[in-house]
């Protein structure tokens, strides 16, 4: 597989820009849930820092973060997004189209910090990544660029792997059981027959650990098996989507794909 | 390389350290304070399920007391979405479960040895607020209270359990222009069990 830096920055800006407007349209579709008289209400989320609380601070954020405002907000990260995803652009127009959208993932954060994911992390991460590199584009700002969101989607792997190596719970398969269980992330279906077949159930989690775990090693992996680690990346994380409803985590993992398969070819 | 070429090297490289710091909280709480001073949220939480993932649906039940002071019937306020086969591309309710979740595992878990510091939390404040708005306000209805319960699926025989209970909370009514929400005693409950709901 070859793969350009120019390319593969162009595949991670399209895909996460594809998951950006998803997440956006899910938000926009339940408008209601960042109303004042939700529990995500900004009336009650400014109190979290002092200088928010009230004062010149809180006076501009609420203009932006406020019912219906934050609605705005959403809908510019989702045009900004959609614009991105179908138009090649270059130059200023490009990377103020990136900042738009870091912005409105950054801000998210900064209005309420409950209710995030672990997608919202890597939109975040990679859109300032790109909007950084897109302010000054050139070969060097490109694979730096590259390198650094393949470097944190391994961090993620690393750490999400060596957290469940490490649980008592993981390694004797009841975390996997308990969450497949629940009405929230779970799977009837699956839950009932994987609590029928212990030993499965066991070593699904422990693998699913161990897997995650050795990801990284997929920037040492001889070319030949860059593609089928990061295909069976993909298949976990739609398994996943299929199984827990994590849809989003489809698009921030495969975004970073490129970047990995790009710095480990290269 | 150029100035901005070696700007981004250097600053990226500094948040990748910083990132890689945090993941060792678990490990090491003190390195959690970078957390403090990330409001933007840059510092990633990568643990995703682990070491320990809640293995229960959260539940969130209201119910409101008269001018008599008798309570009304517990309604389910907000309770897990349920699941669709197009959730693969397309699950809104997802998010908005997720905040609500995220936050009443804040209660829950909340100091029992300082009720009056739950109540002022800023969770507390945002689930009693949704709890408010819910509620059908007339010249009967004086407080409101929440409970927040758990239950383990469908395929347990485990009952639900009450986790934590509100004290009751004052409503501001009409002919009652200066009744404040939020005026209660401070004997919030934190229940175990199989949920004694006597506050």
């Amino acid at each position: 597989m070859i793969l350009s830096a120019v390319q593969a920055m162009r595949i991670t800006e399209m895909l996460a820009s594809a998951g950006v407007v998803i997440s956006s349209l899910e938000v926009l579709a339940r408008p209601r849930w960042l109303a004042d008289t939700s529990w995500n209400s900004w009336t009650v989320h400014r109190l979290r820092y002092a200088s928010t609380a009230g004062g010149p601070v809180e006076s501009a954020l609420t203009v932006v973060f406020a019912y219906p405002q934050i609605l705005g907000v959403v809908a510019a990260r989702a045009l900004s997004a959609l614009a991105i995803l179908l138009i090649p652009l270059a130059g200023p127009a490009h990377a103020a189209l990136l900042a738009v959208v870091a912005a409105g993932l950054a801000v998210r954060m900064l209005r309420s910090p409950y209710g995030g994911e672990g997608s919202d992390q890597v939109f975040c991460i990679v859109f300032v990544t790109l909007a950084a590199v897109a302010a000054h584009p050139s070969p060097t700002t490109i694979k730096i660029g590259l390198w650094f969101i393949a470097a944190q989607a391994c961090l993620a792997y690393c750490t999400s792997g060596i957290s469940k190596i490490a649980s008592k719970v993981w390694w004797n398969g009841s975390a996997l059981l308990g969450v497949l269980r629940t009405r929230s992330w779970g799977n009837p279906a699956l839950a009932a027959w994987l609590g029928r077949h212990e030993t499965v159930n066991r070593w699904t989690s422990r693998l699913i650990g161990i897997t995650e775990a050795c990801f990284p090693l997929v920037l040492l992996a001889p070319p030949s098996l860059v593609t089928p680690i990061l295909l069976a990346g993909l298949l976990f994380h739609l398994v996943c989507a299929a199984v827990m409803g994590l849809n989003c985590f489809v698009w921030a993992f495969a975004a970073t794909y490129a970047a990995i398969a790009f710095t480990a070819l290269n | 390389m150029d100035g901005w070429a070696a700007g981004l090297f250097v600053v990226l490289s500094v948040w990748l350290c910083l990132s890689v710091l945090v993941q060792l909280s678990a490990a090491w709480p003190r390195l959690g304070r970078l957390w403090r001073w990330d409001a933007l949220g840059l510092l990633p939480q990568y643990h995703f399920f682990a070491p320990s993932p809640v293995r229960h649906d959260y539940h969130l039940l209201v119910r409101t007391y008269d001018q008599a002071g008798i309570a009304g019937a517990w309604f389910e306020a907000m309770g897990p979405p349920p699941r669709r086969p197009w959730n693969i591309v397309w699950n809104p309710d997802r998010r908005a479960y997720k905040s609500l979740c995220d936050l009443m595992q804040v209660v829950s878990h909340g100091s029992s040895n300082s009720p009056r510091a739950t109540q002022l939390s800023l969770p507390y404040l945002a689930i009693l607020n949704y709890a408010c708005a819910v509620v059908r306000r007339d010249h009967v209805t004086t407080h409101v209270q929440f409970l927040l319960a758990v239950s383990h699926g469908p395929l347990t025989d485990v009952p639900p359990q009450a986790v934590f209970l509100s004290v009751p909370h004052r409503l501001t009514n009409i002919d009652d222009p200066l009744g404040r929400a939020g005026d209660a005693d401070h004997r919030d409950a934190r229940v175990g069990g199989r949920g004694d709901l006597v506050p």
